[in-house]
């Protein structure tokens, strides 16, 4: 099924020269089910977003074997990783990145162009829907920067979604809103995942992070809690 | 090391590429600046120095013959600061088979001893023995002359007589001779004597230290006072004090400024959008200061050194690019212009001007950003993504699919710097194509005057000759089509009133062509042709030089005889000072009726030359000899000689504009890229591929380098006009057409496109290369 994931002994550090690199992950295991909600949590520095930049493929690790749908990472060339990216990932950031000279919906309409996965005749009905679903269709001609921090993040979970990706990254996702906005945005990343898509949200605030199926804790580049809600730590 | 000066370091060091460019900006801004200005500044100098440094006449007196008695007096006239004795003898120098040059011959009284337009030796003898001439240097490539070499004469009446070139001197109130193809050779009193025209000194040169209302006074009374000892005085005539073509650099040097103001602006526009791109990442920098407690000042002085050090450098620099542009664009114009320079060191006051304007330029460039964002609230300016989103409708257009509308959004996002980079780019670009447009204009220019006449030889004559057996004489030549003779003579103008308004200045040719002549090139643009005797008709390069001489004038032609005229016309045409008058005004000037002083003529294509050479050695059969014989391409090359400089100083003016506008254009593109980084990024988070995104670079850069050429193109054509009429009207006293060169488009065309490519291909190549993760932290 799409959207499961497999991390196998990832290990990932920083530094140009061997004494001075710090280890960003070390050792990380973990497997994640498709339509899991999967919040990622740490303090900072934890590797908590070097983890979600190897899960959605923006970067690589130096040791180990990340596995998507059966697909390894590491088998796919710098196009072909962005070709797969564009197909089966959405990425979600904490300030938006939306691109400011384009409207909300060209902002859709481009990353539907780019991948090309979509037909195009079928765009400019899917960016509506997802804008709907979204609650942003009324604000679909206006730029970027003329709408709220929360209206700008639910219109970058509507790009992420513009190729039917298999699974949705989102490092920080509330982490620029006031509360009332982050509640809209969780409650739209639940209805991702209740709908089959396979969630990767990183968070460090523990409220927020209860909103997820499964629990991920890091702690200096280790795997220091992996449990689903409810239940107590797996490791 | 103070914290404050580490951070202008650091600052300077994590933009490397674009410090370099702001240097590079000034640099290049300050040694155009440098080269309009101080090209303009020490060829004005030396063309003044060098030409008062012979000591000019400010007077000529013609009279019989000068003997010494005569000359003492007038050296003790009132107002007289010096006086020597001349005589100029009109003659042909052969240079190869048939070819025959116009040669002045000026006898001097005393070479150890000259005071009054006075010659530099250069190389050989300073003071010819008999048989022997000084050459001047500009005519040696005329006359295919050098030291030692015997120079072939022809004298009027047809004596053939030989003289050794023992010399090389350089005089420098003469038009340049390899200009004006005419030689110049300077010879004792006896071997004027040994070429038989007479050991006779006919002119009094005279020096006067005031200016020309004073030496005409002066001369009135050197008149008089020979007048009063019963020698009678020929003519008198009171030249223009200033280089022979002191009128041409005019326009030529108004160029010359002209395009070091376009520099300056094109400097200014590119460093402010290579400073304020530099500035743009440092709002963030500015809040953090004030967050921390860094007063307005503390701010203002740490990006007062950051401007330092870029300016610095790119000042001092620029300003040595300059000097050395100066003596490199000098050397050629004084050697054209046949200078004998002091020094081509610029001066202190241009170098202070334009060493102030470059240190201005980058200081308004930063003082605007940084007092707008000094003034902004903290919590603002740590918000600043450092590229700002648009905030309301504009810039809404759409082209193409998403991505070109996303390339062309993003090339008006900064309408500021878009604005600038036009400015940039658009002078770059309107200074190249007008540079072409200009030179095709005066090359048409001279074409089209061409084309209105039907001749193809043109000669005058020393001497009048009988008119019909001249005509005939010609008509009879092997190649000849058809001739016409033309009543011809010198006469000066002599307007009236007292004093120095009714002195005449240099001899000018009095033409006469017959009633129906198809030979005639000048375009009548005021008035009409002269009908009777007494009426006239001048070209406007005499009107340039006699600005009195408006319509209805009546002055008075000085000739062999003198006759009263008005001016009932004015005539353009591509030629030198001309006077044109009915038959009869001609014949009471030369006092006799039935003569000829020129004769125009079709021969058959290819053998002009020949028909030319056939007709000057018929001329000298008769017992005249031509003051000017050329062919029509002859007088073309001639005329386009004149363009030499010109078409150095453009060439300079717009290889600056493409190397300062393609800078401008590699700077803007690629600070475009660099300020995108995160947003590339983004894009390729989403699943873009480099080349989409490359291609996306590129439709920016093209974009950019298709507006600016339009601009260019918009500015060009009203530049290339308005500069092509001052420039026709001064340099060939006519109405230049207006032409637009296709190849300047193109070459622009062509720079930007290369730039672009590899201005937008570097930058976006090394965005492209980075690591996604590297890329999104990047700020």
């Amino acid at each position: 099924m799409p959207g499961s994931v497999e991390l196998r002994s990832v290990s990932k550090s920083y530094g140009a020269r061997e004494a001075l690199r710090v280890a960003a992950l070390s050792s990380v295991d973990l497997s994640v089910a498709p339509g899991e909600f999967v919040a990622i949590l740490g303090r900072s520095g934890s590797g908590k977003s070097t983890l979600l930049n190897m899960i959605a493929g923006l970067d690589r690790p130096d040791r180990g074997q990340i596995v998507v749908d059966g697909q390894p990472l590491a088998d796919l060339s710098e196009e072909g990783l962005a070709g797969w990216r564009g197909r089966f990932v959405g990425v979600v950031f904490q300030f938006f990145q939306l691109v400011p000279t384009l409207t909300v919906e060209e902002n859709i309409l481009l990353a539907m162009d780019l991948v090309g996965a979509i037909p195009q005749r079928e765009r400019r009905a899917r960016a509506a829907a997802l804008l709907d679903q979204v609650g942003i269709i009324e604000q679909a001609r206006k730029l970027p920067g003329m709408l709220s921090g929360g209206q700008q993040q639910r219109a970058a979970i509507a790009r992420a979604m513009a190729n039917a990706p298999a699974m949705l990254v989102a490092d920080e996702p509330t982490g620029n809103l006031d509360s009332a906005a982050a509640a809209k945005i969780l409650g739209l990343l639940e209805t991702l995942a209740r709908d089959g898509t396979t969630v990767f949200m990183v968070t460090h605030d523990e409220t927020v992070a209860d909103r997820a199926h499964r629990l991920v804790r890091l702690a200096d580049g280790h795997v220091v809690e992996n449990r689903a809600r409810g239940q107590g730590a797996a490791q | 090391m103070n914290p404050r000066a580490a951070k202008v370091l650091g600052d300077l060091k994590e933009s490397p590429l674009r410090s370099l460019l702001v240097v590079l900006a000034i640099l290049l801004g300050t040694a155009a600046m440098t080269v309009g200005v101080g090209t303009r500044a020490v060829i004005q100098r030396e063309m003044r120095s060098s030409y008062d440094a012979g000591r000019p006449a400010a007077a000529i007196l013609t009279v019989d013959a000068v003997d010494e008695r005569l000359l003492g007096d007038v050296r003790r006239q009132a107002g007289v600061a010096a006086a020597d004795s001349r005589r100029l003898v009109r003659a042909r120098a052969q240079v190869g088979a048939g070819d025959w040059r116009p040669l002045l011959i000026y006898g001097v009284r005393d070479f150890a001893d000259m005071r009054v337009s006075k010659v530099r030796p250069l190389s050989g003898a300073s003071v010819p023995r008999e048989g022997e001439a000084l050459v001047e240097r500009s005519a040696l490539p005329v006359l295919k002359a050098r030291v030692g070499e015997t120079l072939r004469l022809r004298l009027a009446g047809g004596r053939v007589a030989t003289l050794r070139v023992a010399g090389v001197v350089v005089d420098p109130a003469q038009a340049p001779g390899n200009m004006d193809n005419v030689g110049y050779i300077y010879v004792t009193p006896a071997t004027l004597a040994l070429l038989g025209q007479g050991a006779r000194l006919d002119e009094v040169r005279i020096a006067v230290d005031g200016d020309r209302r004073q030496a005409g006074q002066v001369a009135e009374a050197v008149a008089a006072m020979a007048k009063a000892q019963n020698r009678p005085v020929l003519r008198v005539e009171v030249p223009v004090r200033e280089h022979p073509h002191a009128q041409h650099m005019k326009a030529v040097l108004l160029l010359l400024t002209l395009f070091g103001g376009l520099a300056l602006v094109l400097s200014g526009a590119l460093t402010a959008n290579v400073i304020t791109g530099l500035l743009a990442r440092q709002v963030r920098q500015i809040g953090v200061l004030k967050a921390i407690g860094a007063r307005t000042g503390q701010i203002c002085g740490l990006y007062g050194a950051l401007t330092a050090l870029l300016a610095g450098p790119g000042v001092v620099l620029g300003l040595a690019l300059g000097v050395l542009g100066v003596q490199a664009m000098s050397r050629p114009i004084s050697l054209e212009l046949n200078l004998n320079p002091d020094s081509l060191a610029v001066p202190p006051d241009a170098l202070l001007l334009v060493a102030a304007f470059a240190v201005i330029v980058p200081a308004l460039a930063v003082a605007l950003p940084i007092r707008r964002a000094v003034g902004r609230p903290v919590r603002e300016l740590l918000q600043d993504p450092g590229l700002s989103a648009p905030d309301a409708t504009p810039w809404r257009w759409r082209i193409g699919d998403r991505r070109t509308t996303l390339a062309l959004r993003n090339t008006v996002r900064r309408p500021g710097r878009l604005a600038l980079t036009m400015i940039a780019l658009g002078l770059g670009g309107a200074a190249l194509m007008t540079c072409a447009n200009l030179y095709a204009s005066l090359v048409r220019g001279v074409d089209q005057a061409l084309a209105g006449r039907a001749d193809s030889v043109e000669v005058r004559l020393a001497k009048p000759l009988p008119a019909e057996a001249f005509r005939a004489r010609i008509a009879a030549l092997p190649g000849v089509q058809s001739v016409e003779v033309w009543g011809a003579t010198l006469a000066a103008i002599q307007l009236p009133g007292d004093g120095a308004a009714r002195l005449g200045t240099n001899p000018y040719a009095v033409l006469a062509p017959p009633p129906g002549s198809r030979m005639v090139g000048a375009r009548l643009v005021d008035g009409r042709w002269p009908r009777r005797r007494g009426e006239i008709v001048i070209n406007r390069n005499i009107l340039s030089l006699e600005p009195a001489l408006g319509q209805g004038q009546a002055v008075l032609l000085s000739g062999g005889r003198s006759v009263p005229v008005h001016v009932v016309g004015l005539v353009e045409e591509v030629s030198e000072p001309h006077i044109y008058a009915a038959a009869s005004t001609v014949d009471a000037l030369v006092g006799q009726g039935g003569l000829a002083g020129a004769s125009r003529l079709v021969a058959r294509p290819g053998e002009e030359a020949r028909v030319s050479a056939a007709v000057e050695d018929l001329a000298a059969e008769m017992g005249s000899l031509p003051s000017y014989a050329a062919t029509r391409q002859a007088f073309r090359q001639t005329l386009t000689e004149h363009f030499a400089i010109l078409l150095t100083m453009l060439s300079v003016a717009a290889a600056a504009a493409i190397a300062v506008g393609g800078l401008g254009l590699a700077a803007t593109a690629s600070l475009n890229v660099l300020e995108r980084r995160r947003e590339i990024g983004v894009l390729r988070a989403l699943g873009a591929r480099r080349a989409t995104l490359r291609m996306i670079l590129l439709a920016e850069g093209a974009l950019i380098a298709l507006a600016s050429s339009l601009a260019a193109v918009l500015v060009a054509l009203p530049l290339s006009a308005h500069i092509g009429l001052i420039l026709g009207r001064r340099q060939l006293f006519t109405t230049l057409p207006f032409v637009v060169e296709p190849a300047g488009l193109l070459i622009w065309l062509g720079v930007v496109t290369i730039v672009t490519l590899a201005a937008c291909w570097g930058a976006a190549d090394r965005a492209l290369k980075l690591p996604v993760r590297d890329v999104l932290a990047y700020e």
